[in-house]
Parts: C-alpha cells; structure tokens; sequence
C-alpha cells in the first residue's frame, strides 16, 4: 500500500500539563484547598476588586473558593487549569452579586425599574478575566519562553532585539512564542474539542 | 516538553491579538483580607470528611444543580469570534497562497509502504515571485508520532527564516510545523491534522515582523499524495 495513511492520533494522546495540585482539587483532597487559595485567592480576588468594593470582594472570593469545593467533582483538570475554573466561578458570582443589588433596590423602590448588569459590563468582565489570566499563565510559563514572551507581547520586542538581546537564535524564538501561545491557550481550557 | 498541540494559524492570531491588550491594571494584585481562608474553612468544616481527612465525594451530598455556567468559563464562553480585521487579512491570505498554488508543479510521489511516504518537490515551473531554486524531498514516516523530514537540494535564502507547513487544500486551514534552521531536518507532524487532510506542505519566508502567522511569501509547495 503506498497511500499515506492518517495518524492515529486523537485529543486523548495529547500531552496535557496537568499539575499536582489540580489533579489533587479533583480527586478531593481538602488539604489542596488552602493550596488552592494560597495560589489562586489573589487573582480571585483581584478580578472581584475590579468589579466591586473591597467588602463585597472578600464575600465573593469566600463563596467562590466554598463554591469551587462543594463542586469540585466537576473540575476536569484534564480540559483546563484551576485558574480560569475558579473565575469563571468569580465572574458569575459577581453577576449574581450585581442582580441582587438590582433586585434589593427594586424591592424597597430606590431605583425604578433598576436594570440588570448590562450584557456589555458581562463581556467587559469576561475580557478582564482573560487578560488577568492571561498574565498570571505567563508568569507561569518556563523561564525562557516567559522572557522571550514577555519581550514580544509586553515590552514590544522584535524577534531580532531579543535575539540580540538574549543571544537565542531568531528561528528558536519564532517556535518559543508559538509553543508558549499554544501552552498559555491550552492551560486555559480553551482547546478545540 | 513537547506538547503534542498545535494551533491553527487564525486561533494563533486571536492569541496573540489577545496577549497584546493586556494592560497595567491587568497585571495588579490584591491580597485577599487577613483571616479570609479561615472563614472559608469554617464554611466547608461541617462538611462529611472520611476517615482519610479527606471529604470523599462518595459521601458527600449530592450538590445541588450549579448555574450551568458554573465553571463553564474554559470551553465557550471566551472564545472569541475572529474580528471582521482578521477575517479580512485571513482571507486575503489564502487568496494569495490560492493564486501561487495555480503555478507550482507540486510535489511527486516516489515510494510508499504502510509507515513511510517519501516524495520530492518539483518546483521548476513555478512561477512565484521568490520560489526556491532548488528541490526538496520530504519524508513523512509514523513511529511513536509521525516525523516529516526535509532534505534540500540547495541552501535556503539567507537573511530571514524559512517556516514549513502543512495546509489544506482548500485553504481553509493551515498549521505550522516549525523553522527550518541549519542543522535542523526533521519535525513533529502535530496531533490533531491528519497528512491526509493538510496535504499541502509550504515553505514560505518569515520575516521579523512579530507576526507568526503565515507571510504569504510562499518558496515551495507541494501535495502529499500516493502514488
């Protein structure tokens, strides 16, 4: 037979960068709870503190870290990382804290007719939360494909001031940057299924 | 670490669209108030906990049904559409590889078994404006991943860096399969783009313009087929 033959290559066979600690949230260890908090809590934080005061901020990071344990058999460490499951937990609690202002103001008449968080604050929020997580997957990334990327993306580099700059072949950047891009997209869930 | 991925070059380019608006404010952190993980511990300490010190999801109460968008972020949600732009540039970039495609005699078959491809690049009748003078034979054989090594007949343009890759053939889509640096012949066929889907095998000039994606300055190209 001399007909190139498909690889039998399926998502499964995928190399997925699972870390200990995500693995653990899944399977139920409450010890990796406060892991979890300790490296997550101030970017939860943080994305409330962009969205409300510092007092409803600390109610939202507990419940979203309450919320995140009592469902963390839904977690699927192998479809994303930690970071943007708990967000996204962030992101609609915060909604939800915004349509209870609404609704309170309704019921005792403070504001007529006072409207939901409009879909564009919802798409705004949602944006914040990816360029949050974005940096912090960065930041995560091995040393020199966070320098390399952090070269291009942040302080506007060409790929030949950073090969001057760091003594890296031109080619090897170009392959660090697209395989930095394809770990920071895998590492926030967000591949093709 | 190899990791088995590549991404499709329009999802490639909304990356980095999207790592270029992070901005100063997105980079700020905020601890969280002294005491606040306590309060969360007291929360969940009532929770059944098994004999391991572990709440056991086995006896653990049901939860209740989560807002579907529970931790539903990941998948949809922030997937973005590409812009109007980038369809533009997208499809102005295909065009242009349709149109070189129209003059390359492609490349031709010699030997095939059940593990390996070899073929060659005839590239003397093309007529792009930068085709490589010269011809390249590529082999594509399967082990534990599939490998697509190159050998060229004549030394590569100097001056800027030569991609490699894999491109269906009614464009509409198109993956990387890396540089071509001295020294370097051989490389991964990615998971995820059956050879028999991206046939088309590119070389093209990349220049430093920070843009990975495809220049459009194609030198060579070729179809995998059988014989």
């Amino acid at each position: 037979m001399a007909l190139l033959a498909p690889p039998d290559i399926q998502p499964d066979d995928f190399d997925v960068d699972v870390t200990p600690l995500e693995s653990s949230f899944a399977a139920g260890d409450n010890r990796v709870l406060k892991d979890a908090y300790d490296k997550h809590g101030s970017l939860v934080y943080s994305l409330c503190r962009r969205a409300v005061d510092e007092a409803a901020a600390s109610d939202i990071t507990q419940e979203v870290f309450i919320a995140a344990w009592r469902n963390r058999t839904k977690y699927d460490p192998t479809k994303g990382g930690l970071a943007p499951w708990l967000t996204g937990i962030a992101r609609n609690k915060i909604i939800d804290h915004f349509r209870a202002i609404g609704r309170e103001n309704r019921r005792v008449d403070k504001v007529k007719n006072a409207p939901p968080l409009a879909e564009s604050s919802e798409r705004r929020l949602d944006e914040i939360s990816l360029r949050m997580l974005l940096v912090d997957a960065v930041s995560e990334l091995p040393e020199r494909s966070r320098a390399v990327v952090s070269m291009a993306f942040f302080d506007d580099l060409t790929h030949v001031e950073i090969a001057a700059r760091t003594g890296i072949p031109l080619g090897t950047i170009k392959s660090d940057i697209r395989r930095s891009l394809e770990r920071l997209r895998h590492g926030l869930g967000y591949l093709d299924a | 670490m190899d990791w088995g991925i590549s991404m499709p070059d329009h999802e490639l380019q909304e990356w980095m669209t999207l790592i270029q608006s992070v901005s100063e404010p997105d980079r700020i952190r905020h601890v969280p108030p002294p005491g606040l993980f306590d309060l969360i511990a007291a929360e969940i300490a009532d929770d059944p906990i098994d004999h391991a010190g572990s709440i056991a999801a086995r006896t653990f109460p049901e939860p209740e049904p989560a807002p579907e968008r529970v931790g539903d972020l990941p998948k949809e949600r922030n997937r973005r559409a590409p812009s109007a732009q980038r369809q533009h540039r997208r499809r102005l970039l295909l065009a242009s590889i349709a149109a070189a495609c129209a003059f390359v005699a492609g490349f031709v078959l010699l030997r095939g078994d059940d593990t390996t491809v070899t073929f060659v690049a005839e590239t003397t009748n093309s007529t792009m404006p930068e085709a490589f003078d010269g011809t390249a034979t590529a082999t594509l054989t399967s082990g534990d991943r599939w490998t697509l090594s190159i050998d060229l007949s004549e030394s590569l343009p100097e001056g800027e860096p030569v991609e490699i890759w894999a491109i269906k053939p009614d464009l509409s889509d198109m993956v990387s399969l890396g540089i071509i640096e001295p020294g370097t012949s051989e490389f991964d066929w990615p998971a995820g783009f059956p050879p028999t889907e991206y046939s088309l095998i590119d070389l093209s000039i990349e220049p430093d313009d920070g843009n990975p994606a495809h220049s459009g300055r194609s030198i060579l190209r070729g179809e995998l087929r059988s014989v």
